[in-house]
């Protein structure tokens, strides 16, 4: 028997929107039966930012606009592209069967409708009718098939997309109909289902643009300048999108981003510093949101002096996060103090009171005593010099620790050397850098299991990995959120890293603009902006 | 005193106006290693961003630090690098040149084709590549940018030694049985003397431009210590705000190489006169 | 990086053996930078598979990625085979930037599609500098007046004297910000908008071209002042020409001859890619493009710019030495 499995899966785990697979639209209203965790974080927002977008449509439709962002495009295959910058910029091309809304919940996008079987391991996905492909072409189950075989490595065994690695096999049903049967039953491999639907065969045709179902489709790209789509009019979404074209403008750095601001050749940039946000307050709307990343003083377990829990318990109560939030983000972060953010309301508990949010120099000097070094420490701090914002949560750290006897020397290293001796080779004594999140639990907290591949602070408590396999295993949502919450728990006693905030994430809008949304994941969705005059 | 008055009658305006210029930067970077007004790391949330004062003589930067203080302790580190770079580069710079100049040959063929592909590198690149063996920090900065800029003086001392290896006091003196170490360092190295002090304060200038640059681009001089060019580049993200953390580093550095310019011209006027 | 000219460098031998043995040379120099430029990607850290894949990726996947680019071959072996590859005129593939959905950025495309920017931003400037650089070096070695002497000196001085990344923060902030002549970072392409690239690119031309400006109008007079006490023109005057027609007519035009090479050298410089003018003022430049391919790694692109930039400097050089040779036979016979 299959019961409708997916009403209490995205009412409890997903926060909102079944109802959002049926009308087809995004909207906050329809989400107002289940508690909204991004709801608080969303009031944050000043100004126009989430209005409706229905109304006087008129007036609202046409015009260009030139985002400017980071990094520049990893790859233009969505199955392939794993830079942040890159998916950012992709999400307004592709979709996939669901698609993250403003909320982080999931709506229906290239699929009007799914059910999950009782055990977990089947999932049948209906299509919508007439999602047209940019080439004009009927999105079809073949396509579907084709596509999450692709990223899922069943087509030729590279698995492209990590988390579809435990899919079995993808079974065209009838015309509108998928199914998917996985291996394991996992309540968050229904996230993996935004994977981009592509036309069969474009994967490996020679030569062939990307081609997707999204609000916007690919007109060019050219390295170093940027990559410009236009307006899909075919799109499912009626009245979507408002603009008629997008230039994703690569900048090259923060500093010069603020210049481009200020000579108006972009009309919209995120990831500026407080201090930047303050200078173009005149010309510019600013929005702020949480970032949704988890930004910490990551200390290697496995090193002196940071195989002492005392040491690392020192670090945490000597750290002045509200010091750090003050100078570097001009107050606008949120304080964190476990491997979970405060956005993901089911799965976090508050530990701030373990160590307090500002410095306690005597306990940190008490336990550098006790741990036998009554001098205090000294170690060496490796900051990535492309992030800014942690080069500056650096300096205002190390300066404001020295009075508990902790001093670091900073060292700045370039990323792709960060991410080799760092992240790969473990060969750190302390680190600041941020772990960003896909809006599942587990993607957080995961990578502290003591022989997981990715826990490079070398994280060691059989206690949490006992606890964390449970919350992994478990099927019930209640009791896989206490499991995560245990688990933060045990981390946070241990004092596994040092974190300091979730940083917000600030933008400049050109004042005539409105429409933008927040999302509580790395995208820069520009189908919901459009011109006020 | 009297001798000092007449030292400095007898030198151009241009060398006086270098040695002042510089010699007012060189004090303020030796005494920062002393006494700063503020501490250069101490950070203030209540004065960030303070434009110029009696109390803060260059204004405050992002942290409210005391910019004229980091400015001291940037020059330096900017002189004591340079330095160092210099001292390291014109010391290879002589022997390799000496040597290859005089004896000619394949030798010569083998590293003058050396200096030749270093002259091509990008400087950023070999940077990167000396800084990742040796890990960054101020001795690989001066070690680096020494392998950079020691071709440009053995061309000069290569050149002067062709010029000079057949001139009639080497020829007796070789005639007369004299080491080749001795014609080398003995009879002509005195004789290139003024060519190579020119060459030597505009090199100076170039690793301090180097320096900043790199320090700028960030694999330079690591904080929270001072440079120059690492405070420039932080400050462009300030500019419209708070122009003066971006003009007192910036400022600085167009002062001290200038006067190591004006130093050198006044050299070499002098040398000129004497002729 | 080219600081010093030559002067006592000369070459003994004349005519087709010169040639060959500058052909050998350049041949030999390009080799050798080009295993120095691998070597530094053999010691740099960080690795182009984790570079491109990110930390999410699974292990088989980089393992199948990294025998693509063909990593998982012994160093000596990847290098003969790159070697051969650009002997045979194929540059190879960008590890780093994508020309469509399966296929990477041909390296030769990539950096064809970029020094069209480096190379009009280098005329730009060159035009800067010939226009001003010339009247102001002539009027600077003619004039008597002490004080016009001391200002155009100390000017010169200054504007050599600063660092080319805050001359860069200086004209964006004072043309850009304050006096809005231009918008920073509204580059436009030259394929879109010829002449608003152009009109973009005058601003970054300032600023690579005020420091040069100051060197070659301080060489020219230099070289006039050297040129005035020579013989012939104490013959002129003698004969009575007058002092204008002297200045001009023989003073200038003999003087100009090494400022010539010393303008050639000035435009190796700029077309090797003006690294920090290209970053500060977001140009797609050749030089922009070099900084970032090292930051990501992207091997195939930086060893060609490198051996691009190597041969620049190395041919440029070679036919300064070669004009002053046809001008001035004195060379030939020092």
């Amino acid at each position: 028997m299959k019961k409708k499995f997916s009403i209490t899966l995205m009412a409890l785990l997903l926060v909102a929107a079944l109802g959002g697979c049926a009308g087809g639209k995004s909207s906050g209203n329809e989400s107002s039966t289940a508690p909204d965790a991004t709801q608080g974080s969303q009031a944050s927002v000043s100004g126009q930012g989430t209005e409706d977008p229905n109304g006087n449509k008129d007036s609202k439709y046409g015009g260009k606009v030139v985002v400017g962002v980071q990094q520049d495009i990893d790859s233009l295959d969505p199955h392939k592209a794993t830079a942040a910058g890159t998916k950012e910029i992709l999400f307004n091309i592709f979709e996939g069967l669901l698609k993250v809304n403003e909320n982080g919940s999931l709506i229906c996008a290239v699929a009007s409708d799914y059910s999950v079987s009782e055990d977990g391991l089947t999932y049948t996905f209906t299509l919508r009718d007439n999602v047209k492909f940019h080439n004009g072409a009927n999105v079809t189950a073949e396509d579907v098939k084709y596509s999450l075989e692709r990223a899922s490595g069943l087509l030729d065994g590279t698995v492209l997309v990590a988390s579809l690695a435990t899919l079995k096999s993808v079974d065209v049903i009838d015309e509108h109909t998928v199914q998917v049967t996985t291996g394991s039953a996992n309540l968050e491999l229904i996230y993996s289902f935004t994977t981009a639907i592509i036309p069969k065969g474009s994967g490996e045709a020679e030569g062939s643009n990307p081609i997707g179902t999204g609000p916007f489709s690919f007109v060019s790209y050219k390295p170093q300048e940027g990559l410009v789509v236009k307006k899909n009019p075919d799109y499912w979404q009626e009245g979507l999108p408002y603009l008629d074209e997008v230039n994703f403008k690569i900048v090259s750095g923060a500093d010069s981003a603020l210049l481009e601001l200020k000579g108006h050749s972009i009309d919209l940039y995120s990831y500026l510093t407080d201090s930047q946000a303050a200078e173009l307050a005149n010309d510019y709307q600013i929005l702020a949101a949480p970032s949704d990343a988890l930004q910490a003083m990551f200390l290697n377990n496995a090193v002196a002096p940071f195989d002492n829990v005392k040491v690392r318990q020192a670090v945490c109560y000597a750290m002045d996060r509200d010091l750090a939030n003050e100078f570097v983000t001009g107050g606008n972060g949120a304080i964190i103090s476990a491997p979970m953010l405060p956005t993901l309301k089911d799965y976090y508990v508050d530990l701030n009171g373990t160590y307090g949010s500002g410095a306690n120099i005597e306990k940190a000097k008490q336990l550098l005593a006790e741990a036998g070094y009554p001098n205090g420490i000294e170690f060496s701090l490796i900051v990535p010099s492309n992030y800014e914002a942690h080069v500056q949560t650096a300096e205002v750290l190390a300066d404001q620790m020295q009075a508990a006897g902790i001093n670091c020397k900073i060292e700045l290293v370039e990323w792709n050397t960060w991410l080799e001796d760092v992240y790969k080779g473990r060969n750190y004594q302390a680190s600041i850098c941020a772990i960003t999140s896909d809006m599942t639990p587990s993607y957080l907290m995961v990578r502290f299991q003591s022989d997981h591949k990715k826990n490079f602070i070398n994280f060691s408590s059989a206690e949490y990995d006992e606890v964390y396999k449970k919350a992994e295993a478990s099927m019930n949502l209640q009791e896989k959120a206490n499991f995560y919450k245990q688990a933060e728990e045990i981390f946070v006693k241990e004092a596994g890293t040092a974190f300091i905030q979730d940083p917000p994430i600030t933008i400049a809008l050109n004042k005539n603009l409105a429409g933008y949304k927040f999302y509580p994941i790395y995208v820069q969705d520009m189908s919901t902006v459009y011109f006020n005059k | 005193m009297k001798k000092v008055g007449a030292w400095f009658k007898k030198q151009n305006a241009y060398f006086l106006v270098g040695l002042v210029m510089t010699g007012l930067a060189v004090m303020l970077g030796i005494l920062s290693f002393f006494w700063t007004p503020f501490s250069t790391t101490a950070m203030s949330a209540a004065e960030r961003f303070h434009g110029p004062s009696l109390r803060h003589l260059f204004g405050t930067d992002n942290f409210g630090r005391d910019i004229f203080s980091r400015v001291m302790q940037g020059i330096g580190t900017t002189v004591i690098v340079s330095s160092l770079i210099v001292v390291i580069s014109a010391g290879a710079g002589i022997l390799i040149g000496a040597i290859t100049g005089y004896f000619g040959g394949i030798l010569d063929e083998i590293i003058m084709r050396i200096t030749d592909a270093i002259n091509a590198f990008p400087s950023i690149l070999l940077a990167l590549v000396v800084i990742s063996i040796l890990g960054s920090g101020k001795q690989n900065v001066i070690f680096s940018l020494g392998i950079v800029f020691a071709p440009s003086y053995v061309r000069i001392v290569r050149s002067e030694f062709i010029r000079l290896r057949d001139a009639d006091f080497v020829c007796r003196a070789r005639l007369m049985g004299v080491k080749k170490l001795r014609i080398l360092f003995v009879h002509i190295l005195p004789n290139i003397w003024s060519v190579f002090w020119v060459s030597v304060t505009i090199g100076f200038n170039n690793a301090i431009l180097a320096e900043s640059g790199m320090s700028y681009l960030g694999i330079g001089v690591q904080p929270p210590d001072a440079s120059l060019g690492k405070m420039l580049s932080d400050a462009q993200g300030y500019l419209g705000r708070a122009p003066w953390y971006a003009l007192a580093p910036g400022l600085t550095i167009v002062w001290i190489v200038l006067g190591f310019s004006l130093l050198s011209e006044g050299i070499r006027r002098k040398e000129a006169g004497k002729r | 990086m080219e600081y010093y000219i030559a002067e006592g460098d000369s070459i003994r031998r004349a005519g087709m053996k010169y040639l060959v043995k500058k052909i050998v040379t350049l041949i030999m120099t390009l080799f050798l930078v080009s295993v120095l430029a691998f070597l530094a990607f053999q010691i740099i850290p960080g690795d182009v598979v984790t570079s491109i894949l990110g930390t999410e990726a699974t292990p088989e996947r980089e393992e199948a990625l990294r025998k693509e680019l063909g990593l998982d071959k012994p160093p000596v072996v990847r290098y003969f085979r790159w070697a051969g590859n650009v002997l045979k005129g194929d540059f190879g593939e960008s590890y780093r930037y994508s020309k469509n959905m399966n296929q990477m950025m041909p390296v030769a495309e990539l950096i064809g599609d970029k020094l069209p920017v480096t190379l009009l931003l280098a005329a730009i400037s060159m035009v800067l500098i010939a226009v001003i650089a010339i009247p102001l070096g002539v009027l600077w070695a003619r004039t008597k007046n002490r004080f016009l002497d001391v200002v155009m000196n100390m000017g010169s001085q200054t504007a050599m004297a600063i660092p080319s990344f805050f001359l860069g923060v200086l004209v964006t902030y004072l043309f850009g910000i304050l006096l809005k002549w231009f918008s920073p970072g509204g580059y436009v392409s030259y394929r879109e908008n010829f002449w608003g690239c152009v009109r973009y690119l005058i601003f970054p031309a300032i600023s690579v071209a005020i420091p040069k400006i100051a060197m070659t109008a301080r060489f020219l007079r230099n070289s006039m002042l050297t040129e005035s006490g020579s013989d012939y023109v104490r013959t002129a005057y003698s004969k009575g020409a007058s002092e204008r027609r002297v200045a001009y007519g023989h003073v200038l035009r003999n003087a100009m001859m090494p400022v010539v090479t010393f303008l050639g050298m000035i435009v190796a410089e700029i077309v090797a890619g003006s690294i920090v003018v290209e970053q500060v003022f977001s140009l797609p430049g050749i030089g922009k493009l070099l900084i970032s391919s090292i930051s990501t790694r992207d091997f195939p692109v930086v060893e060609i710019l490198i051996l691009y930039i190597t041969f620049v400097v190395i041919v440029v050089y070679f036919l300064v030495d070669v004009l002053y040779r046809v001008i001035d036979p004195r060379i030939s016979n020092k």
